[in-house]
């Protein structure tokens, strides 16, 4: 199926597309574009938006416009990379637990079902509170090393099914490796599977970057869309009647990841025949 | 394909396993985090305290003479038995955990953390409960409406609940305060009840309590209403598709008929799922009460990170773990004696 035939087939997965290609454009062109420093208090303070300043400005005279575009390029970034990692350890704990069984599975399983029955939001405020200075990448690695949970009990389930076709028999007779057959020949069956988990992790992530930040607990030296809503918060723009400080950055937020829920939902039409009438 | 159906006492050995070891994993976690990072956080607050302290006056921030300070750390040394090796250290934490007992809050001394957690719960629950059982309600009812109607009502909802569903829940509590508080002065913008009046069971008083309480309501309800409504709509469009729906409409029985029976196994899901989402809330709406300045355990756990109050964050996340851990054990009964195939499920078995 080419690509033009899968947009065809889902106005979800096409609409989704749009927007998701139109805010990743916004974050790499829009600091091209609109070259402004988006920490630097140079201008007057709560300005609404005008030609010179499309946003306005905050509290403090910075511009918004500008934070909203480095604040969508770190949240994509934080979101994308935490989703791939969250995707690999899901892929590597279910897909051998699934595959080798025993007291592997057994010890893999487990793991994964305290990682999905652990309360996220409170494991990932416990510890990034500890963290004096938190950097992208921490935020990164304990969004992803908490989040993998979900993605490897699924993987696991799978494989356990796929694991009993006749391709992998054959497989076997031809004597590659069991760790070649499983990365080789049966995790390739799940690709469409694994891209639509990857729409919904990148998603899942900027959320759960964007709450850690909105409570003071995001990094430290970056303007991602959860630190300006901190920002939001901390200066208390709602009491000024500031629209324009709070409302964009939220509207950014949200439609992101919805974008990447009509993906997944799109994609799910595609290859999933009982949900193409959705 | 091993047709290995799990008796009741199997499932539930496994499930207590999952829950003994995650609660295990996450006390070992909180203790031993502080102790990983430099110069563990915890010993180096109650030293800094002294620090200061010690060159007389009170301590910037904390508000404590020099007195309490020495009195705190003497108590926490004695507490967690920060003089004692660690492995002893860890031990007096785990039996000071399962005794329920945090010791005393930093930011609140010389207030219990056990003290300010029980206060806030009640807040926390009355807020969250009424908000999700009346969101659950109209979510699924209005989530079968779009599956049932389809046509144009569905392409207006469905983009309305995703919408709904997908926006930070801080950021709308943010949008209700602007409008309904800050553009048109109807409801306050802050607070459980105004300060000024004493909280007893006066008229007066429980509309005040109410008219704080609308908000903050709205702001939790809505999200789920839209995050119910999406699933209840996939699952009735799943049911509606399957073969015995088919065949019901090819026997030519009534509508009403049909509607009945796809429903009744459509919300079996949403009625498994709502513990766990109540469970969720509870550590997920600690924003919503930062902003509307609500007493609950989220506006509490909020402080304690602001202010550091390591005891303080440590007794909140205990008790987020402990109300999941409830929720899950509490979905997990439903899983068992609704639906015996999700049971089957379960185990990633086909």
């Amino acid at each position: 199926m080419s690509l033009k035939d899968l947009l065809r087939h889902s106005p979800k997965l096409l609409v989704g597309t749009c927007i998701f290609t139109f805010f990743v454009l916004f974050a790499i062109f829009g600091s091209t574009l609109f070259n402004v420093d988006p920490t630097k208090p140079e201008f007057g303070s709560l300005e609404t938006p005008s030609f010179d300043h499309p946003l306005g400005t905050d509290i403090l005279g910075r511009d918004l416009f500008a934070q909203l575009i480095h604040g969508t390029g770190y949240s994509l970034k934080i979101g994308i990379v935490a989703a791939l990692i969250t995707i690999a350890i899901g892929v590597g704990v279910g897909g051998i637990g699934g595959y080798f069984g025993g007291i592997v599975d057994e010890i893999l399983n487990l793991a994964s079902n305290v990682v999905l029955t652990i309360p996220t939001i409170a494991f990932l405020i416990v510890i990034a509170a500890y963290f004096r200075v938190r950097s992208e990448w921490i935020i990164i690695l304990l969004i992803s090393s908490t989040s993998w949970g979900g993605m490897a009990r699924s993987i696991r389930s799978q494989v356990l099914s796929l694991k009993t076709r006749e391709f992998v028999d054959l497989a076997k007779l031809s004597g590659i490796s069991r760790v070649r057959i499983l990365f080789f020949e049966v995790l390739p069956n799940m690709l469409s599977y694994l891209v639509m988990y990857l729409a919904l992790s990148v998603a899942g992530a900027i959320g759960s970057e964007a709450g850690l930040s909105a409570i003071g607990l995001g990094p430290t030296a970056i303007v991602s869309l959860g630190m300006l809503l901190r920002w939001v918060i901390v200066w208390e723009a709602v009491r000024y009647g500031a629209w324009w400080w709070f409302f964009p950055v939220g509207l950014t937020i949200t439609l992101i990841t919805l974008s990447l829920l009509l993906i997944n939902d799109g994609l799910d039409q595609v290859y999933n025949p009982r949900a193409r009438r959705g | 394909m091993t047709a290995k159906t799990p008796s009741f006492p199997h499932f539930f050995r496994r499930k207590i396993i999952v829950y003994v070891v995650t609660f295990y994993l996450a006390l070992t976690l909180i203790w031993i985090i502080p102790h990983m990072m430099p110069g563990d956080p915890v010993r180096e607050k109650a030293l800094k305290i002294i620090a200061a302290g010690s060159k007389g006056g009170t301590v910037p921030g904390s508000g404590l003479t020099e007195v309490q300070v020495k009195r705190l750390y003497e108590y926490w040394v004695k507490k967690f038995g920060l003089d004692q090796p660690l492995e002893v250290q860890y031990l007096i934490f785990l039996k000071n955990c399962f005794t329920l007992d945090l010791g005393v809050s930093i930011r609140f001394h010389p207030s219990q953390v056990n003290d300010l957690l029980f206060r806030s719960l009640p807040w926390s629950l009355g807020l969250l409960t009424p908000a999700i059982i009346v969101g659950w309600i109209l979510g699924n009812y209005m989530g079968a409406l779009a599956a049932y109607k389809r046509s144009i009502f569905d392409k207006v909802l469905y983009p309305l609940f995703l919408f709904m569903s997908q926006m930070p829940y801080y950021w709308f509590a943010l949008i209700l305060v602007y409008s309904l508080s800050f553009h048109v002065r109807i409801f306050p913008a802050a607070g459980a009840y105004t300060q000024t009046l004493t909280p007893s069971l006066s008229i007066t008083f429980l509309l005040d309590l109410l008219n704080h309480y609308f908000l903050p309501f709205v702001s939790v309800m809505i999200p789920y209403i839209g995050g119910e409504a999406i699933g209840m709509r996939s699952l009735i469009l799943y049911e509606i598709n399957s073969d015995y729906a088919n065949y019901f409409e090819s026997l030519g029985f009534r509508d009403r008929k049909l509607l009945s029976y796809t429903f009744r196994n459509a919300v079996l899901p949403q009625v498994t799922g709502l513990p766990i989402y109540f469970a969720s809330a509870f550590g997920g709406q600690l924003v919503t009460e930062v902003v509307f300045g609500y007493p609950g355990i989220g506006g509490t756990l909020y402080a304690a990170v602001i202010g550091q109050d390591y005891p303080l964050i440590q007794g909140g996340f205990l008790m987020i773990v402990i109300v999941t851990l409830l929720g899950n054990f509490v979905m997990d009964l439903f899983y068992a004696y609704i639906d015996p195939r999700i049971r089957v499920a379960y185990r990633g078995e086909k």
